[in-house]
């Protein structure tokens, strides 16, 4: 039995994949940083553009 | 200065994000421990297309460590007990291993205690293996 793997990296160009997810916090931080980061070193990271986006407002609150 | 109103998700609500979608170079956006430069969509970009892209896009480069990568500060943009939706169009360029993972996370820091790091997503790419067993 013979196993073949061909591997091909020409399906990464022009591949844009979204990333999503929500976050909400509960006490105030003194500073608060997003950032994408994750691929192994010598892997570039390419990114298009992101949003966060207020989904459930909290009115009761001190808006900074 | 607020960022779009429509994006690429579609959404209504303001992103309080900053230039995020690159069309003001890196501007708004801080390199952390890495380099990084925007690929212009504009007629006559010189630099080379990694992506089949009509958008600028960022490219973050000279990676030495999987935290290393592309930020910007919030603080003054987030209220608390509301909630977020993050929503991020990425890539990767030079793929050698099977999988590559992108993440999305806040730090959050504290003058008397630790900084603190929520995860808040993740997307795998997948090197295309094509298995024939024979």
């Amino acid at each position: 039995m013979f196993i073949v793997i061909f591997y091909s990296t020409s399906v990464m160009k022009g591949s844009w994949e979204k990333l999503e997810g929500t976050f909400s916090l509960s006490t105030k931080p003194d500073r608060v940083v997003f950032y994408l980061e994750g691929p192994a070193p010598g892997i570039d990271l390419l990114i298009r553009s992101v949003e966060i986006n207020c989904s459930i407002p909290n009115d009761n609150v001190y808006h900074a | 200065m607020a960022g779009n109103i429509s994006g690429p998700s579609g959404s209504n609500a303001a992103n309080i994000l900053l230039n995020h979608d690159f069309s003001n170079d890196l501007n708004s956006w801080h390199l952390n421990c890495c380099n990084g430069y925007v690929i212009s969509s504009k007629a006559g970009d010189q630099s080379v297309n990694l992506m089949d892209s009509d958008c600028n896009y960022a490219v973050i480069t000279d990676r030495n460590e999987c935290w290393q990568g592309l930020e910007q500060d919030i603080t003054d943009r987030i209220s608390i007990g509301s909630a977020y939706t993050v929503s991020a169009f990425v890539g990767v360029s030079g793929l050698s291993q099977d999988s590559a993972d992108v993440k999305a996370t806040l730090k959050l820091e504290y003058h008397d205690s630790a900084t603190n790091y929520l995860f808040i997503g993740r997307y795998t790419f997948f090197h295309n293996f094509i298995t024939s067993i024979f």
